[in-house]
């Protein structure tokens, strides 16, 4: 399956979408929008909060399912916050964007 | 079912290394806490039976008889010294949701390293070459004696030192995943955390030991008092058949309760071996002359009697005890085969 690319290969900027389309009847919508923070993240990233709602938000839920410490998955999602705050507010990494 | 993702987060797979050096990346909280208690009392039960204290977060000394609860005693502090600081340096510096259960527990775990130390120093060639260095020592004339018991301890000695680094490096690593601290942050919070709680269990282990087994006996293991070569007693008179190694057997009220190879005490004998010395030492803190045991300050003093039963000699030695030194009661007595002249 193809990743969304969300980083500028060759300046590292953060990617925007300039364009939408409709499979069912082609029609394709032009434009500039900003890609949701949860959608900046990384493929892993968004695995990992995709399968925390599933666990009804229990880290020691989750701790389980992936056989890891609660303090292990406790730091991974600090580190996930931490990447959705960067995406959320660009300004706060150099004007570059980077998630 | 929760697919995992190729990051090495989300992978359960646990490399050996991590088994060594991380294992919190998948034990913390209550399992950490159970297996990691059972390992410290493990730990200082072996350590019990070779004399071995983790007397300090860091510390192993090995010599000093105790009771075995001191022994518990002594690594329980460590273990809770070492959480309480790092808790509040937790505090302090995390900005995770921690848990203290997380730090309880990781921080027990990172000290099974203290039971392969008790393990190694569980042979009696360490407490034998220890015992010859301090001889050496107080004679000043230090000899190079490779003989087995020197490669059994100095083995055991690198092997004690390689397992306290390793401890220190599991109690950073604990730390840093149970309180997600990172970098700088994380290194000077542990370090400082390390050096006082070192500091705070030295001082409670010394006060319990002290309490315990009295002052002059913590001391004098801790530094030993040089064996003079004249006698200690003024008017010392030799006993021929005192000299040497004694092994307990039993231990009696009265000296004609004692029956040959019947044991009328029930439980763990305190006093395992003694020494008698040519010039009225003992390995002991005790000293003699013929007919008379002493305690070290010399002012307390009980007959000893050496019968032959059933063919063997038997010494009935007086245990001075605080019943006797303080309450003026009467001594109850070791009986102990002679082992080596």
């Amino acid at each position: 399956m193809k990743h969304l690319p969300t980083i500028c290969p060759a300046c590292n900027c953060r990617l925007k979408v300039k364009s939408l389309l409709c499979e069912g009847c082609d029609t394709e919508i032009q434009g500039q929008y900003e890609l949701p923070p949860l959608a900046s993240l990384r493929p892993d990233d968004q695995s990992f909060i995709v399968d925390f709602m599933k666990a009804s938000g229990s880290l020691k839920e989750m701790a389980k399912l992936l056989g890891l410490s609660y303090p292990t998955v406790r730091n991974r999602l600090d580190e996930i916050i931490e990447r959705v705050k960067i995406a959320e507010n660009p300004d706060t990494n150099n004007g570059k964007g980077k998630p | 079912m929760i697919e995992n993702s190729d990051n090495s987060t989300t992978q359960s797979s646990v490399s050996v290394s991590q088994y060594l050096f991380n294992p919190f990346r998948t034990i913390a909280g209550f399992q950490a806490l159970f297996l990691g208690l059972v390992i410290i009392l493990m730990a200082a039960y072996i350590g019990s039976l070779s004399n071995t204290h983790f007397d300090g977060v860091l510390d192993v000394h090995s010599g000093l008889e105790a009771p075995t609860w001191l022994f518990f005693a002594e690594s329980l502090i460590d273990w809770l010294c070492m959480v309480l600081f790092l808790f509040f340096s937790a505090l302090i510096v995390s900005q995770s949701q921690w848990r203290f259960i997380d730090i309880l527990g990781t921080q027990a775990l990172s000290r099974w390293p203290t039971l392969i130390t008790a393990l190694v120093m569980l042979p009696d060639a360490n407490r034998r070459f220890i015992e010859y260095l301090m001889s050496k020592l107080s004679q000043s004339s230090i000899e190079a004696a490779m003989t087995a018991d020197a490669v059994v301890f100095f083995v055991a000695v690198t092997i004690a030192v390689l397992m306290i680094i390793w401890m220190v490096a599991l109690m950073y690593k604990a730390y840093a995943v149970s309180c997600n601290v990172k970098g700088a942050k994380a290194v000077i919070t542990f370090v400082l955390s390390l050096i006082l709680a070192e500091i705070v269990s030295k001082v409670l282990i010394m006060a319990l030991l002290c309490g315990s087994l009295g002052t002059d006996a913590v001391m004098g293991n801790i530094m030993p008092k040089p064996v003079q070569d004249s006698a200690v007693i003024s008017d010392f008179e030799t006993d021929p058949q005192l000299i040497g190694t004694w092994r307990s057997v039993d231990f009696v009220n009265e000296v004609n309760e004692f029956q040959a190879g019947t044991k009328r005490w029930a439980g763990d004998l305190f006093l395992k071996e003694i020494e008698f010395k040519e010039n009225g030492r003992t390995s002991k803190s005790f000293i003699w002359t013929k007919e008379w045991i002493y305690t070290a300050d010399g002012q307390t003093k009980a007959q000893y009697y050496i019968k032959t039963i059933d063919g063997e000699m038997h010494l009935f030695f007086p245990w001075l005890s605080g019943d006797v030194t303080i309450r003026g009661m009467e001594p109850a007595y070791y009986v102990l085969k002679k082992v080596s002249q």
